[in-house]
This record gives structure tokens, C-alpha cells and sequence, in this order.
């Protein structure tokens, strides 16, 4: 039996897209490239409207310390800086809509990085970090946290790399194909990471249901003994940090420590190949893989499509849709978020479009009968019945007491739940007022 | 993906409000009307709430219907002992237990909330608890007594804090215990009628007054002795709590340390000389209404812990009152009872139970 976490469930995968291979979307006619591409601050417009812009010119930079910068995915011209509301953000942000004029120009600046470009091999880990700055490279399994940054701040101390190949989410098959369609280049992101921050001992570690990805990246590892491909038995939520770590070491990171303070680095599969794309080719971030699934999608398949590909021309080029969808989600179905609408430009962050249709259970009220299946099945192991209830009464400094901030939010205790509390909202809601209030 | 952003907070209180907001519906079901009939046709403003967005199929009222159904084959057992009698007393509880929650719900002006079949299940196990004598005034009052005060006014289910059918039971027995302990002999079938009843002393009974009873193992096993209409059959029970089991919709935690309890205070503290502790022991669990309160009654998930040690502590609490009460009690039996003050303890048990979070100690403290 391959090793696992204690708690969290097990779901129906619906990863048939895991069979079809990656498709290149060609680039559409306007991508609306949204300001808010990493986590932290949204990031201000360098161009303004009317400016003509190339395929890989950085067309906004934050002045946050771990920022980097973004790059048009297209070439053409910049139409318009609108606002937008995001619902991942939660706030009003701008998008970059650039016209395209289907040359695909690419920048100068591009051009000469690539001349200049060495050999992996050869870069000092200062070199390595600067080019993942510099070709904007973001944890693509959804945080979007700089991953410049991430290697910046764990320098000297985390010794041990994690490849997450979990993708424990139902339906997401991005990072699965990446593995099976780019796995020279994957590892060729690992050895870069290993190289730059002196890494000692690296595990892959890929869910269970994965496992003709797991090995062939084995059998491409044959001959190394510093890095090891690990299966996991299949569980939601193992792609989370703490849940990976302690399936596969046994240990208990701390919610509240940081990893590289105990050792760990984490990087998930499709970043590796980003941070390959930029150290080798010198090609900044402006396309990623996108499951796009869902039972309201004609065909469901994974796209490699340019970063601001507007959510309607996804589902477009994925045959449309065969039902009226309830939800279009951003990311997965445990974590990932509603959108208001089909605008919605794709984000570095975002692995999987899903269009689902409804499927009400009932039409009763929401209520606790305190069966404690969410008691049962949290990973964390926390008591999500008392932290609804307490957050429901607004006593925040009791959920404060039962932990409410080491919550994942993985949605296990809602999605379990029979009485159909939306526990997880009231979370937000508690830990929101605790942030607000000064209590983290 | 485990990097939330904090601000997700408001988006999600926002979602909330455009959720609930009429307006926005109606907006949005206009819009659809307007686009061409053959394409599928997408909302201007499609839903949006709080992550996750997917559910399990289990909800509350199928829980109450698989529970019901696990019941089943032990109250077609009291059927097949008692005459169809019986199964009269259970459909006249699980009907007026019904009625009453309706009625009251429409009075109190709270949401109707009946089709989750919650107060079908509680007539239905407190039907089983009732002779099969038991007069229809008096399942009337039983029923009434456990859905109204019990359960409603206490703020409808998911805030009792007793077990209604129980509550509902220990006061029948209170204020009637004559019709409560009016228990035919087996195979002594009633059809509708009370009044040629032949009364017949539980197993129960005979342990409490020091003897053991004319039934054989085998036949308090099978069923095949008196007492409530639920309660004979450890065969059909284990069968139901085994289903209960692999269906998880309970956990072993309460049903074995509520048993094993007891067997293992029975079995060191025999209280009949010249008898064999473990058939002592036997008698004493398939005696009564043990089985039928540790795998349908205990597991009640309203009035029991939600931890995995707190439902450990309630069954032997429960466990260790329910010997004490057989033994030195004035009732020969003692489940209702231990159950219901072990209910009252819940929310403590609870609180001592709490697991440890993962990678951190106890309690943090502010």
C-alpha cells in the first residue's frame, strides 16, 4: 500500500482528460492578460492603451519585494487597461486587453537573452534566480507565488526538493500530461533547481492514479540516486504542503512554520518545466496547460493556450458547451473559485477551467446534525463543526481557540458534510475577522 | 493551491449576497431568453458561492432513510413475533411523529423541514421501543412528547439535546409504566387488539430478579423471547448495525465500547451464582434493548459525541451506567437512561476529546 496522510477523502477523480494529450490553442484575437497574476499586490500596467507591445514584453511589474514581472502573450496592440472584478482576488483589478495582430513579434529584449543565453550547467544560482524573475516564472499549481522568491528564501536551508506531482484535485489533468508529454524538461527543471540552491535529496512524489507518469519519470531517473520517484495513494487533499511532506516523511510540519525552515522546498510539476523554459530557452511565462473539463464541456481536453486567453474562447475551442452550466470554476472543484463570467482572461495560477451543471441535492435549509464526518475526515484535524458554529455566532476569538487558522480550506468538512453547511465560508468568514482584528 | 489569499473573505461574503439576491437570478434568467434557442444558451451571470463545488451524495435525509432501512429487518422480526400489531404501533408513531413536526414547525414559522425524514426515524425507533400492547393514545403522546418538547423546542434537529425517541420512552414508562411493561410472550401474535394479550416477563426481568431465563442463547439470539417490538432480535440488529457500518454512516467506536462495556462488567461481576460468567455475560447483552440503543439509539448523531475518542468515553460511560442501573437500580432496564445522561454530557466530552491539529500542539495559546 503506498503511503498516505491521515483523514481527507477520496473522491471521483473524472480525469479522463488524463488520456488525451496536450492540444496548442492558437493565440486568440484579444487576450485580456489580468494585473493580478501573482499572489500579494496586483501588479500596475507599464504600457497604456494604444501602445504597440511584442510577444514576450513585460507589460506590468509590482513594486512588491518578491514581484516579477509580466509579459504580453501576444504581439499587437494594447486597446484598452480595464477593471474587472476578480473573485479569486476578491477585489477590483486591472486587465491588460491587447489586440492581436497574429504575428507573434517577439521582443527585443527576448531575442537578446537568447543570444546571450549559457548553458544551465554554467549559470551561477544568482543567474538562475534572476532568469526566473525575469521570465516571470509563478507556482503554477495555483498559489502563484513567486517562484524566484521561493528559491531566494529558502537558499542554504531547505536541502530536500519536492516535485508535487499529487494534482489531488478531481478533475485536473494539466500537470499529469506535462509529465507524460515534457518529462525532459521537467527534470531538466528539477537538476536546474538542485543546482541552484545545493539541493541534497529530491522526491517526486505523484498520486497513485498517476502511475504510468511516475514510471517513466523512474526509468528516466534510472541511473540517479539523488532523486527518487515516489507514488502516493490516492487522497484529497495530498497536494498541500503539509499533507505531501507528512504522506511521504512522516513528519508533521507545523501549519504556521515555514518549510524551508524545516528543510523543504516545494515546486510543483508544471513549474519545473516553466523554470526550464526560462534558464534554457530564455522564454518568459506566457502559455501554460489548462484541463479544460467539466460535464457541460462537448470535448474535455487539456490546452497549452496563452496566458489572458479569454474563458469563453477556451471552452470554445474545447467544442463548446453541451448543457447550460450552474458554475464555471477557476482551478479545481475543492479550492477552486466561481467566476462571474466567460471575460475572465486564463492566469498563470490557473490549472483547470470547469464548467459544471447543477446538481442540487435538496432544498432543505443548511443545518448541523454534528455527525462529525468533517471531525472525521479533516487533514489538518480540526473541528469544523464547532468552528461553523462558533463562527456563525461570530464568537471569532472561540474559533480562534480551536485553531481556525491552520485551516487549508480544502473544503473536505463542506464537501462531506450532509447537512449542506458551507463550513468553509464560514472559515473565511472567521479568519477574515481575525486578520481584520490583528489576531493571525 | 494551498496558499489562499486572505481576502478571499470578502469575495466570499459578496458571493454570498449576489447568491441570495433575487434580483440577480431573474437578471440572469432574462438574459438566457434573449440569446439564439439552438446554442446552448449561458447566463449573463452565471453562479458564483464559496469554494468547494462539489458535494457527496450523502445528505441528511438519505442517512435518515438508509438508518430506517437498516431497521427494517428487526421490526419485520417484531412483526413476525408479535403480530401485525406491532408494525400498527410503529406506523401510528413514525406517522404522528411526522404530523407533529410539520404542525409544529408551521406554528413555531420555521422552515418546513419533514422531507428530511428525521421524524420518521425517531417514530420509527420509538415505536420499536413500545410493547407491542402499547395502545395508540399512547404512541400518540409518545410521539407528540418527543418531536414538540424534545426535539423542537429545543430548536429542531441538529439542537436537542437528549435522544427524542428515548426521552420520549423514559417518559411513557414514567407516567404509564403498566402499559409499558405489558409484554406478550413470543408468538403470542396480536392483530389488532390488545385485550387477549398474555403478559410474559422479559429475559430481562428474570436476570434482575436473579435467575436466569427460560430462553436458551440461541433464542435470545434469534429473537425469539419477549420485549419491545425492536428490541428482541440481535440476529436482525447486528445485521442492520453492520450494515450501518459498512455504509459509514456510524463508526464502531460507540456500538463497541457501549458493548464491550458491558459484557465485560458482566463478566467480572456475575451476579447469579452457579452460572457460567461468559453465559451470564451473554444474557446480559442480548437482553433488553442494548444492541438496539448501541447501534441505532447511541449513534443518534445529534446527542453524541462528534470525535473519535469523545463517542469512545460516551459508549463506556453509557456502558458502565447501564450495569449499574441492571444492578442496583429499581428499573430492570437501564439503556434509555444511561444514554440520556450520557447525552447531557456530550458537550463536555467533546471538549476533553478534541484532537491535537496536525503538527501542533494541544491548544495554542493567544
Amino acid at each position: 500500500m503506498n503511503p498516505t496522510f491521515r483523514g481527507g477523502i477520496h473522491i471521483a477523480g473524472h480525469k479522463e482528460t488524463g488520456k488525451s494529450p496536450i492540444e496548442v490553442m492558437p493565440a486568440p484575437g484579444v487576450v485580456r492578460i489580468s494585473l493580478a497574476q501573482h499572489s500579494g499586490p496586483p501588479m500596475k500596467a507599464t504600457v497604456a492603451p494604444g501602445d504597440k507591445v511584442c510577444l514576450g514584453q513585460v507589460i506590468g511589474m509590482s513594486d512588491w519585494k518578491f514581484a516579477c514581472p509580466l509579459h504580453s502573450s501576444v504581439s499587437g496592440k494594447v486597446s484598452a487597461i480595464e477593471k474587472y472584478y476578480d473573485p479569486e482576488k476578491a477585489a477590483l483589478v486591472e486587465a491588460v486587453v491587447v489586440e492581436n495582430d497574429g504575428l507573434d513579434t517577439l521582443d527585443e529584449s527576448i531575442l537578446k537573452a537568447q543570444e546571450q543565453k549559457k548553458d544551465p550547467q554554467d549559470m551561477t544560482t544568482d543567474e538562475i534566480i534572476s532568469a526566473i524573475k525575469e521570465a516571470g516564472v509563478v507556482g503554477l499549481g495555483g498559489a502563484a507565488f513567486p517562484a524566484h522568491a521561493k528559491i531566494a528564501n529558502s537558499l542554504v536551508k531547505a536541502k530536500t526538493l519536492l516535485i508535487n506531482c499529487a494534482e489531488c484535485e478531481p478533475y485536473i489533468t494539466a500537470d499529469h500530461r506535462a509529465m507524460l508529454e515534457y518529462p525532459e524538461k521537467l527534470l531538466g527543471g528539477v537538476d536546474i533547481i538542485i543546482r541552484a540552491m545545493g539541493i541534497e535529496r529530491t522526491y517526486i512524489a505523484v498520486e497513485d492514479n498517476k502511475a504510468d507518469a511516475a514510471a517513466m519519470l523512474a526509468g528516466l531517473l534510472k541511473d540517479r540516486g539523488d532523486i527518487e520517484v515516489r507514488l502516493l495513494k490516492t487522497k484529497y487533499p495530498q497536494g498541500d504542503k503539509g499533507m505531501i511532506i507528512n504522506a511521504l516523511c512522516k513528519t508533521e510540519p507545523p501549519r504556521s512554520a515555514r518549510l524551508a525552515d524545516l528543510g523543504f522546498i516545494i515546486f510543483n510539476a508544471s513549474t519545473c518545466v516553466a523554470i526550464y523554459r526560462a534558464c534554457v530557452e530564455g522564454m518568459p511565462l506566457i502559455e501554460r496547460v489548462v484541463t479544460v473539463t467539466g460535464d457541460c464541456i462537448k470535448t474535455p481536453k487539456n490546452v497549452l493556450a496563452r496566458i489572458g486567453t479569454p474563458v469563453s474562447e477556451l471552452i470554445e475551442f474545447c467544442g463548446g458547451f453541451v448543457k447550460t452550466p450552474e458554475k464555471i470554476i477557476n482551478g479545481g472543484p475543492m479550492m477552486g473559485t466561481a467566476l462571474w463570467d466567460l471575460k475572465y482572461g486564463l492566469k498563470k495560477g490557473m490549472s483547470a477551467l470547469l464548467a459544471l451543471s447543477g446538481g442540487k441535492c435538496d432544498d432543505l435549509p443548511s443545518c448541523c446534525i454534528n455527525c462529525g464526518r468533517c471531525v472525521r475526515h479533516c487533514p489538518m484535524r480540526l473541528m469544523p463543526n464547532y468552528l461553523a458554529r462558533m463562527a456563525g455566532a461570530r464568537d471569532y476569538d472561540g474559533c480562534y481557540d480551536y485553531n481556525v487558522n491552520d485551516c487549508l480550506e480544502c473544503g473536505t468538512c463542506s464537501y462531506v458534510c450532509p447537512g449542506r453547511v458551507d463550513i468553509v465560508q464560514y472559515i473565511r468568514q472567521a479568519k477574515n475577522a481575525l486578520y481584520a482584528a490583528g489576531k493571525r | 493551491m494551498n496558499d489562499i489569499k486572505k481576502d478571499n473573505i470578502v469575495l466570499a461574503e459578496a458571493e454570498a449576497k449576489v447568491e441570495s439576491k433575487p434580483e440577480a437570478k431573474v437578471e440572469s434568467k432574462s438574459e438566457t431568453k434573449v440569446e439564439e434557442s439552438e446554442k446552448i444558451t449561458v447566463p449573463e451571470l452565471l453562479t458564483v458561492t464559496s469554494s468547494p463545488h462539489l458535494r457527496h451524495r450523502d445528505s441528511t435525509r438519505t442517512i435518515m432513510l438508509e438508518v430506517i432501512f437498516a431497521l427494517l429487518p428487526a421490526l419485520l422480526w417484531g412483526t413476525y413475533v408479535f403480530g401485525l400489531r406491532a408494525l400498527l404501533v410503529c406506523i401510528v408513531c413514525a406517522g404522528s411523529c411526522y404530523i407533529a413536526e410539520y404542525v409544529t414547525q408551521l406554528i413555531l414559522k420555521r422552515p418546513i423541514t419533514v422531507s428530511d425524514c428525521s421524524a420518521l426515524l425517531t417514530g420509527l425507533l420509538l415505536g420499536m421501543n413500545l410493547p407491542a400492547t402499547a395502545p395508540a393514545w399512547l404512541a400518540i403522546v409518545g410521539s407528540v412528547f418527543a418531536i414538540v418538547i424534545v426535539k423542537q423546542l429545543f430548536g429542531g434537529l441538529g439542537h436537542n439535546v437528549f435522544n427524542p425517541a428515548l426521552a420520549a420512552r423514559v417518559f411513557l414508562t414514567m407516567a404509564w409504566p403498566s402499559y409499558m411493561t405489558n409484554f406478550t410472550a413470543p408468538f403470542d401474535r396480536l392483530l389488532f387488539s390488545s385485550a387477549d394479550a398474555v403478559a410474559s416477563a422479559t429475559p430481562l426481568a428474570s436476570l434482575k430478579h436473579g435467575a436466569l431465563p427460560d430462553a436458551s442463547l440461541l433464542d435470545m439470539f434469534l429473537g425469539k423471547i419477549g420485549g419491545t417490538i425492536g428490541e428482541v432480535s440481535a440476529l436482525f440488529l447486528l445485521l442492520g448495525g453492520v450494515y450501518l457500518l459498512i455504509r459509514k454512516i456510524i463508526t464502531w467506536q460507540i456500538p463497541v465500547a457501549y458493548i464491550g462495556t458491558v459484557a465485560l462488567l458482566t463478566f467480572l461481576f456475575p451476579q447469579i451464582d452457579g452460572v457460567a460468567r461468559w453465559e451470564f455475560m451473554l444474557y446480559e447483552v442480548l437482553a433488553g434493548g442494548l444492541i438496539l440503543g448501541a447501534f441505532f439509539m447511541a449513534t443518534d448523531y445529534v446527542t453524541s459525541p462528534s470525535t473519535s475518542w469523545g463517542r469512545v468515553i460516551f459508549g463506556a460511560g453509557a456502558g458502565i451506567l447501564v450495569v449499574f442501573i441492571r444492578y442496583f437500580g429499581g428499573y430492570p432496564e437501564g439503556v434509555s437512561f444511561s444514554i440520556l445522561v450520557m447525552n447531557s454530557l456530550v458537550w463536555y466530552i467533546e471538549r476533553i476529546t478534541r484532537p491535537r491539529v496536525f503538527g501542533g500542539a494541544k491548544k495554542k495559546h493567544a
